[in-house]
């Protein structure tokens, strides 16, 4: 337990290290960057004095460990650096974009979650569709998940006329009431979360199926039979009660894989969650930005990881 | 041969692809990187499957996307092969302190959010191809090392291999004569495993415009096509949106579920990592 622990923190020490020292191991230096490539016409550069002021000013005259222990100190106090394209604190723009992402994910996880436990107790109930169901899933979750979003999207979204193509929400629209926003919104979440749903569904399906067929076998349905008890009931409460640890598990370990979906789905929908972010931060090179996004991911990951990992050892405890 | 149907077709419609696209590169006059037509016209006689916005034929450029992927895919995965078994190898078999360290590094590797580290590193360490196809390599051994550290500790507890040890066979003769053999199969399916995640990964990064702007790549097809203006509202999205994203599915699934069937079948294939190393 203190092992696993131990090595979760370390996952996110190695990270954040990483993250760190990335852009002081790249080629080139970004103060002459900056003085180079200021205009088309301007090829002036910064004169020697200007360049210390510059390195003084960013504190990139200290030496490492002490960039590092302001760095630390400085991301802890919640100060992420400043977007350079946003112009805005990395922090505050991530706290604008995080709740559609967050929302995305909640949605399509629940969602695959119960859609997955639903397909697994049909094909405990029923050989045919044992038969059919896991060889459809196999195919389904090795399909990219913005693959699927970009068909939703041309084959689904386009010929519709009533399905928004892209964006969170109608740009100036005025909302009578709170009833007609929800559905606004949950009508342009609509296709991100499908596509994000199609692909995780199988994932729990095939735990949950796996559990359960673990569980049917345990003496003590035999015993629930034997007493009597209703099917429905036997299901519920014996089986899936049961069967729930790993099924849990499953959705926090697989977060990884969610969230990489999900960011690209984002792009897909032109969806303003943290995905579009991430690529707005590509293509203008803010590298600020970028940290800010893969060190929130990363934490977000590691934390998930640590959460499924702590399931599966109490199960394995109990 | 029966219960093998499922490698033959999915094998089967990989070397179709292969050989439909090979056609499409040698067998087609019009160059994959330059305009040879009109723009945006419909698949037709000049032109099989038609062509983009810039007038460049749509057949050719899948073809180049298909062969550049392929490689990408087979590079990672050989790179990953080599670097899994290695690292798993280490983790199983080296004395204490070592084994503890790579199963740490394994353990780092495996914990990383894959796609966000891409990003990141496509956008410091610039976009050749090269350069890609290393950084996809080395984020994604860490499976085949877990995989491989639990078959080789597997293989090293069993009487056999403890018996020939105690007739003094050395480390280096009991990891050629016993142990190599029964991992080799499980890592080379998973490095094919590997190959489609490449495929994808190289893909996600070009639709994301990190990929190499120059090289013909189905993601960057995907990108380009789904970013021209008024790709909604015409048809154009049928001969130039709709190949690259069908192509690529159509790869990465015969790929992929090649893989996963392979390693179903594998012989004494080991169960995840519950075995205890400390034979």
């Amino acid at each position: 337990m203190k092992r696993r622990a131990l090595l979760f923190a370390a996952t996110l020490v190695a990270l954040y290290l990483f993250n760190f020292f990335l852009p002081r191991l790249m080629p080139g230096d970004p103060l002459q960057y900056s003085s180079a490539v200021g205009g088309e016409e301007m090829d002036a550069a910064y004169t020697a004095e200007q360049l210390e002021q510059l390195r003084e000013w960013y504190g990139l005259d200290k030496p490492l460990a002490q960039q590092f222990r302001d760095t630390v100190s400085r991301n802890l106090r919640g100060d992420w650096g400043y977007s350079i394209h946003y112009h805005m604190p990395v922090a505050e723009v991530l706290a604008q974009r995080l709740p559609w992402t967050a929302g995305l994910m909640a949605v399509s996880l629940a969602a695959s979650l119960a859609a997955g436990v639903a397909l697994a107790l049909w094909c405990v109930r029923s050989e045919r569709a044992d038969r059919v169901l896991p060889a459809a899933a196999s195919l389904l979750c090795e399909t990219p998940p913005y693959l699927i979003g970009l068909l939703l999207l041309f084959c689904v979204a386009a010929p519709s006329g009533w399905l928004p193509l892209g964006g969170g929400e109608t740009a100036f629209a005025v909302y009578t009431g709170p009833v007609q926003r929800l559905a606004d919104l949950a009508l342009h979440a609509l296709l991100p979360t499908v596509s994000l749903w199609l692909v995780m569904t199988p994932g729990f399906f095939f735990t949950a199926r796996a559990s359960c067929l673990a569980v049917a076998s345990r003496p003590y349905l035999t015993g629930a039979r034997a007493k009597g008890l209703a099917e429905g009931r036997i299901r519920r409460v014996y089986l899936l009660r049961n069967a729930a640890p790993p099924i849990i598990a499953r959705a926090f370990l697989g977060l990884g894989q969610a969230l990489g979906g999900a960011l690209l789905v984002e792009n897909v929908f032109g969806y303003p969650g943290v995905g579009t972010v991430m690529r707005e931060a590509v293509r203008y090179r803010d590298y600020p930005m970028l940290q800010g996004v893969f060190g929130l991911s990363a934490l977000l990951m590691v934390c998930s990881l640590a959460a499924g990992d702590w399931i599966n050892r109490k199960r394995g405890a109990a | 041969m029966r219960k093998n149907w499922p490698a033959f077709v999915l094998g089967g419609m990989l070397a179709a692809l292969a050989v439909f696209f090979a056609l499409g590169l040698w067998a087609n006059p019009r160059p994959a990187d330059l305009p040879s037509g009109d723009s945006l016209q419909p698949p037709g006689a000049g032109h099989l499957l038609g062509t983009d916005n810039l007038g460049v034929d749509i057949y050719a450029q899948l073809s180049g996307g298909f062969f550049s992927s392929m490689a990408l895919g087979l590079v990672c995965a050989a790179g990953a092969f080599v670097l899994g078994t290695a690292a798993g190898m280490a983790a199983a078999l080296a004395p204490g302190g070592a084994a503890a360290a790579v199963d740490l590094v394994i353990h780092l590797f495996l914990a990383m959010p894959q796609l966000p580290v891409l990003v990141v590193l496509g956008a410091f360490f610039g976009q050749s191809r090269a350069v890609l196809a290393l950084i996809i390599t080395l984020f994604s051994w860490a499976p085949i090392a877990k995989q491989v550290r639990a078959a080789a500790a597997a293989v090293r507890g069993r009487m056999y291999v403890r018996l020939a040890a105690r007739y003094g066979g050395g480390l280096w003769y009991i990891l050629r004569a016993h142990i190599l053999p029964e991992v080799l199969g499980l890592a080379a399916v998973n490095g094919l495993g590997v190959c489609g995640r490449a495929i994808l990964q190289e893909s996600s990064l070009a639709y994301l415009g990190l990929g190499d702007p120059l090289a013909r790549s189905w993601g960057l097809m995907i990108s380009k096509a789904s970013r021209f203006s008024g790709i909604y509202f015409t048809d154009y999205w049928l001969w130039w949106l709709l190949p690259p994203v069908l192509a690529l599915l159509c790869t990465l699934l015969c790929v992929r579920l090649l893989a996963r069937w392979l390693e179903r079948r594998l012989p004494g294939r080991a169960t995840g990592g519950k075995q205890d190393g400390a034979a």
